[in-house]
């Protein structure tokens, strides 16, 4: 008898819905994000404006899942390139060993030593900023976790029979690293992605709430909470609302990830 | 006479163990004719698997001969549990060495769906997954992989030993029906001399790497030469 995995399920759930709140966002927004208006200026919540407005009376849910878009955008391609890489780094390491193996997995710990996000904003701080600029560096910097994953799984998976069996049965290594071996380290594949989305959406949180990441006129959610701190008291809704739409976003990823970790180990 | 499909002369065969270099096989020679069967007996750890491997190739610290003349033989292994890919289907594992060898897709799937009836399979197990068989159904499975590129050679490595008495039967009956219709030679091995018994043309003992004793299977069970092959027989008892 199967157990349910709820923690698959909620996270899936959440993950859904916020994704499909920011994809929405990209094509309709309850008001034009960008748009003044002096008459409604800092509104607390109502059914007219769900988040409220800010003081030049700009809707924040049509801001929120505007900055939304951004931030989803730049987590999406960080993983994209991260985990790309990562995965082909870590699949040809971890598969064939010996000392490109060695010397790879050293620089790789050397550079897993550092914060990613003090090496994030060392980075920015040399090439610059804005949203492509932090795509690239986080992307970058997502890769040796990527590929310390997947080496390890690669390396355990290698001496298995059906590996073997693999190669008797005419497979070149390329074939045998990607049809055959990835299908089985796919879900621990999978939850890495979930945790390595999170990580960007703060990382680029963190950045810009620093001013080192998105620059206007982009909106993300970092910049948005960087404003909102500026009126705290008189409008708790703008970062309230900010907030909890990141936590949420990023609440349905990790239970995702968690989700998939558990049923990695049940089977 | 009928034809060699395999000759192994001399052969040494090696692990390296962080650098320590450990010798398995002792000057090991035999040669499988055409449509012979040929078992392996010796104890678990003898080296058995590893003169399997040698003789396919995938352990290359060797030293000696092994010439293939029937073309590249194909392998059973001991536990379909773990040398079937989990995550593959039935009918997508049967067509690899197909797909390898560059068959056309069309041609792949007939032969896929021959295989399986050919060793007692529904078609409906096609889509299924390894891990949804039992563990006979996996081996026939395992045994129509090994077949479908029709290999002249098959190395059975204790195929029947991780399964029930009743399952070994029939995997052992299925065996020798597929050598008398497609006219296979086997290198069939096991640790049990019963099985050896049932399948053997000829008998090959093996001691810590060594062959001790080689010859037709009546000669070997009723006249055994050597102080280990006896030790086997009395311990089958
Ligand atoms: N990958 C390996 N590396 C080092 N030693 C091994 C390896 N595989 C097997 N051995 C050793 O080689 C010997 C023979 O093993 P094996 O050929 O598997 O025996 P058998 O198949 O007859 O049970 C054993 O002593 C075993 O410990
Ligand atoms: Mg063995």
């Amino acid at each position: 008898m199967k157990r349910r995995n709820w923690t698959l399920r909620i996270g899936g759930c959440v993950a859904a819905v916020m994704v499909a709140l920011i994809l929405l966002g990209t094509v309709w927004t309850p008001y034009d994000p960008n748009a003044l208006a002096g008459a409604e200026k800092s509104m607390a919540p109502c059914l007219a404006h769900l988040f409220g407005t800010d003081n030049f009376g700009r809707d924040l849910f049509s801001r929120v899942l505007e900055g939304g878009r951004t931030s989803l955008l730049i987590a999406f391609c960080t993983v994209a390139i991260g985990g790309v890489c990562g995965t082909v780094i870590g699949s040809l390491t971890g598969y064939f060993g010996g000392l490109v193996d060695e010397v790879l997995m050293r620089f790789n710990d050397s550079v897993s030593a550092f914060p990613n996000i003090l090496l994030a904003l060392v980075c920015v701080s040399i090439f610059g900023t804005g949203k492509y600029k932090i795509i690239l560096v986080l992307g970058v910097l997502f890769i040796p976790s990527f590929a310390r994953i997947v080496r390890g799984e690669f390396a355990r998976e290698r001496s298995r029979d059906y590996v073997e069996n693999a190669r008797i049965m005419g497979a070149g290594p390329f074939r045998v690293m990607f049809a055959h071996i990835l299908p089985n380290v796919k879900t621990v594949l999978l939850s890495s992605v979930a945790i390595g989305f999170n990580n960007a959406v703060l990382a680029e949180a963190g950045m810009s709430f620093l001013s080192m990441g998105v620059q206007p006129p982009d909106a993300s959610l970092g910049r948005m909470l960087a404003e909102a701190q500026g009126s705290l008291f008189t409008m708790p809704w703008y970062a309230l609302s900010t907030g909890c739409f990141m936590v949420l976003l990023i609440l349905g990823f990790s239970l995702l990830g968690q989700g998939l970790q558990e049923q990695e180990r049940e089977l | 006479m009928a034809e060699t499909l395999l000759e192994v002369r001399h052969l040494n065969a090696f692990y390296r163990n962080r650098g320590r270099r450990q010798q398995i096989l002792h000057d090991v020679s035999f040669t499988i004719h055409e449509g012979e069967v040929l078992g392996l007996v010796g104890e678990s750890g003898c080296g058995k698997t590893t003169l399997s491997r040698a003789i396919l190739g995938i352990n290359r610290e060797i030293d000696g001969e092994i010439l293939h003349h029937g073309g590249q033989p194909r392998m059973v292994f001991q536990d379909p549990a773990s040398s079937l890919n989990p995550a593959w289907t039935v009918g997508r594992l049967l067509e690899e060495p197909l797909r390898n060898a560059g068959v056309p897709k069309q041609e792949r799937l007939a032969r896929a769906i021959e295989m399986l009836d050919l060793v007692g399979l529904d078609s409906a197990s096609y889509e299924r997954r390894p891990g949804g068989l039992s563990g006979g159904q996996r081996q026939r499975v395992g045994i129509a992989a090994a077949i479908i590129g029709q290999p002249k050679l098959v190395i059975a490595d204790e195929p029947v030993s991780a399964l029930d008495v009743t399952i070994q039967a029939q995997i052992l009956d299925l065996f020798m029906r597929l050598r008398k219709e497609l006219g296979l030679s086997y290198l069939f091995i096991s640790h049990d001399m019963d099985v050896i018994w049932q399948i053997s043309d000829t008998v090959m003992v093996m001691e810590n790497g060594r062959i001790v004793e080689t010859g037709p299977r009546d000669d070997v069970f009723r006249d055994p030469q050597h102080p280990y092959t006896k030790k086997l027989l009395d311990a089958a008892l």
